[in-house]
């Protein structure tokens, strides 16, 4: 991912989870933030899918549970690779 | 019918083809002893007693990963009154994501299945995430009902019950006062001569309405009393589930000896004014109750300008409660023509938990009102009389 595609993804998980400032976004689990609900992970799905241009299935959505884990995932799909 | 993804998850709305593998949902989520006959045949009872589509079993929408149910999203066939006249219509029960698979894109995905398939609905929410669900998919939160609750064994009451794990949203200070008289042992009297003081208040209170006859029953009066008296009921209320002869026989009555139930009846001259189903108090399995046996007014029905009635048959439902071996009595009410009956009955306000959610896009959608003061509920309502 390039810088740009990293800070991106960053903002759209302090906006949708409501993250406060001095949170580490890069150590976001869904497991240890309350705020991170049914409704929370649909709207963060949503953004990414809008964000990078990528079409989540559900089944891949029941996974992406931690911040490191969507970053995997849109790095194996090329998401935010920028442009040769 | 269903909404299927790329992945094997997909959201659909449960058929008989089902019943194998809602009965092991059944059995991970609640820990019943489900069979997939169990399930097919439950389904055809409800059909038969879908008073919003008759016949039809009410939709139930799963999510199912590999064929396996994850999410699950029922409902009850009812109809609802506007003021005006009587509408079809679901209650949403019964929202069940496995642990494994909660905070993720399932709950939200059986919510929405259901909705789509329900163009009026209703829905009792305790939980604030599931409201938000269900917010998220049209349901306007109507605000929470209040719950009542009047001591008929004080002392008992107070020695047990745990106040705090309750949530029911108390104070602080009542909370953590109760506490310390539990653990003081002064709770047995203080609890007694809260009893006796607002026995006392009831017992003033029921006396003007000495001339109403009441009584005790296990059945039902017949469904053509039951159907007058709630056309006569129905006249002053801006909203309300229906609660016809049809509605309350089919929902309260039956089971023989092991219906739960008791109806209590106001009679003038023999003409039904007003009744109260009462759910018998059992000893619950809830770590929070500890032994007290709650009894719950689960179900009541009297035209709101008879104040007269209605006093009357509080005051009844109380003693059936009691003779039933109940501590304490539970009336969760939204309509403010209840809530200043409950006080006089020495009834005890605590803030309600369980809101009403309503969504209506039918093309000829009424005016339904906007504030749950305005509506019409009781605690018997998408069985919700079932928690205790």
């Amino acid at each position: 991912m390039t810088d740009e595609a990293v800070t991106k993804l960053q903002e759209i998980l302090r906006t949708t989870l409501d993250l406060p400032a001095d949170v580490d976004v890069t150590r976001v689990r869904q497991l240890s933030l309350e705020a991170w609900d049914s409704l929370a992970h649909v709207t963060l799905m949503l953004a990414l899918e809008s964000e990078f241009g990528v079409t989540i299935d559900v089944a891949d959505q029941i996974r992406l549970t931690s911040y490191a884990a969507i970053q995997f995932y849109l790095d194996e799909r090329g998401a935010g690779a920028g442009h040769d | 019918m269903g909404v299927a993804t790329e992945g094997r998850v997909e959201a659909l709305l449960a058929t008989d083809e089902h019943a194998e593998v809602i009965a092991a949902f059944y059995r991970d989520a609640w820990g019943q002893e489900a069979t997939a006959h169990a399930v097919v045949e439950s389904r055809r009872r409800a059909a038969a007693e879908n008073v919003a589509a008759p016949g039809q079993a009410p939709p139930t929408a799963l999510v199912l990963d590999a064929g396996r149910v994850i999410g699950y999203c029922g409902s009850i066939g009812q109809r609802l009154w506007d003021g005006v006249a009587e509408h079809p219509a679901y209650w949403v029960k019964g929202l069940m994501v496995l642990p494994a698979y909660r905070s993720g894109p399932i709950g939200f995905l059986v919510v929405k299945q259901l909705a789509a398939l329900l163009p009026r609905a209703a829905a009792l929410v305790v939980a604030p995430a599931a409201r938000r669900l269900f917010g998220a998919v049209g349901f306007a939160d109507l605000g929470a009902a209040t719950n009542w609750v009047r001591p008929l064994r004080g002392g008992r009451l107070a020695q047990r019950i745990d106040v705090a794990g309750l949530g029911l949203g108390l104070p602080r200070w009542i909370v953590a006062g109760a506490e310390l008289t539990q653990r003081s042992g002064l709770a047995t009297l203080a609890g007694a001569a809260v009893g006796v003081g607002l026995g006392l208040m009831a017992a003033t209170t029921d006396r003007a309405a000495a001339r109403i006859a009441t009584a005790q029953d296990r059945e039902a009066p017949s469904r053509a009393e039951l159907d007058a008296l709630w056309l006569e009921a129905r006249g002053a209320l801006e909203a309300s589930p229906v609660r016809d002869g049809r509605y309350i026989r089919g929902r309260f009555d039956g089971e023989g000896d092991g219906n739960p139930y008791a109806f209590v009846t106001a009679r003038h001259g023999g003409r039904l004014l007003g009744v109260a189903v009462v759910r018998r108090p059992r000893v619950s399995g809830d770590p929070r109750l500890r032994g007290v046996r709650l009894g719950t007014v689960s179900e009541l029905v009297f035209p709101p300008e008879r104040a007269d009635v209605g006093m009357t048959l509080l005051g009844a439902a109380a003693r059936v409660a009691r003779t039933a071996g109940a501590d304490a009595l539970l009336c969760t009410t939204s309509h403010r023509a209840v809530a200043t009956l409950l006080r006089r009955q020495g009834y005890l306000r605590v803030p309600g938990n369980v809101h009403l959610l309503v969504h209506d896009r039918t093309a000829t959608a009424p005016r339904w009102p906007s504030d749950v003061a305005s509506w019409w509920l009781a605690r018997g309502d998408s069985d919700a009389d079932d928690v205790f």
